[in-house]
């Protein structure tokens, strides 16, 4: 055994541990005869995130793997890079053995056999499961902001609005048959009240949405 | 020739109060009609409109029943022609809003609440109406 060998050996362990100890999902793939592949390599993480063991997963397809849960667009996406032999990434939904979905990433790159063909492909899934989730609870709050802004528009500024007017009115010592002075102080004081209901409102909702955000 | 004044809005006190504005700043001579939703308005208007007159609607867009948005969508632009002008006078801030009041031909102007006698003689210089007050 000569010492390149040996420095040969020593790398491609370094490599393989980190095939072995990543929390990143590995997949290994060969091509068969039918323009399809195989997988014939997984690893600890993919087996952990998954819940199917190595026997069950070993042999299948990858794409067959992802078709069920994934949109037909990241599916198409899949296929036409594959078919291309060039990497892409997906994010899709995909479903563990106990029927759990959960979000991931997954980038897939063929490998080179050196002389100009590609005869396997590697998977790497992430889980985004978490990820995703803060984003759907962004949005959420996104809306609920929304939610306020328009009522601080159109709710808070009705009784404003009357109140506004009215005063107006009693400035201009106005006095018709329409409105006495006494009804225009009542409506003022009902409008205020209807004001200050509403802004407990806001601020109540404020709260709710804050409570949601440091959950 | 009369300006027929139509003040739609869900909010009792605002009718008043705009109907006390439109007749004290002589935006009208007959009294004008409140009604509370857009549907009633557009009843109105498609029972009583008579080509020879010419209407003016103050038009909330919050409301029940038939809001602004909707009433206006009714009101088709060849019945009305040139006779109904419609100023959007809301409660709203929101920019969003008055963009949308402009993809409206039948609108004429959009106005935040309350109506003061400032806004009422801006009404009578807004091109489409102002030879009503010359």
């Amino acid at each position: 055994m000569t010492i390149t060998t040996r420095e040969d050996e020593e790398r491609l362990r370094l490599l393989e541990s980190v095939i072995l100890n990543t929390t990143d999902g590995v997949l290994i793939a060969e091509n068969d005869h039918n323009q399809d592949s195989k997988i014939v390599f997984v690893n600890e993480a993919f087996i952990k995130m998954s819940g199917y063991n190595k026997e069950e997963i070993i042999g299948l397809s990858p794409i067959g793997f992802f078709a069920p849960d994934a949109s037909s667009d990241e599916l198409a996406k899949l296929k036409d890079a594959i078919d291309k032999c060039e990497p892409c990434n997906i994010v899709v939904k995909t479903s563990k053995k106990n029927g759990t979905k959960y979000w991931v990433n997954v980038s897939v790159a063929p490998v080179s056999d050196g002389s100009g063909g590609f005869k396997h492909w590697v998977y790497i899934q992430r889980d985004v499961n978490n990820r995703r989730r803060h984003l759907q609870a962004l949005e959420e709050q996104n809306k609920k902001l929304k939610e306020i802004a328009w009522i601080q528009s159109h709710v808070v500024r009705a009784p404003l609005a009357r109140i506004m007017g009215l005063v107006d009115l009693l400035s201009e010592h106005h006095d018709s048959e329409e409105l006495s002075n006494n009804q225009i102080i009542e409506a003022i004081a009902s409008s205020a009240n209807e004001l200050d209901n509403i802004i407990r409102k806001i601020v109540q909702n404020t709260e709710n949405v804050q409570n949601q955000s440091s959950l | 020739m009369n300006l027929n004044v139509l003040i739609v809005d869900d909010d009792k006190m605002i009718t008043l109060l705009h109907k006390v504005m439109v007749v004290k700043t002589k935006i009208c001579t007959t009294p004008p009609l409140l009604f509370s939703d857009g549907k009633m308005a557009l009843e109105f208007l498609l029972s009583e409109y008579n080509p020879e007159e010419r209407y003016l609607v103050l038009l909330d867009i919050n409301m029940p029943v038939l809001n602004g948005w909707e009433f206006l969508d009714s009101i088709q632009p060849e019945r009305f022609a040139n006779n109904l002008f419609v100023i959007i006078v809301t409660s709203s801030v929101d920019s969003s809003d008055k963009l949308k009041a402009k993809t409206y031909p039948q609108v004429i102007g959009f106005l935040e609440k309350p109506l003061r006698s400032e806004s009422c003689e801006f009404i009578k210089t807004m091109p489409s109406i102002a030879p009503f007050f010359a």
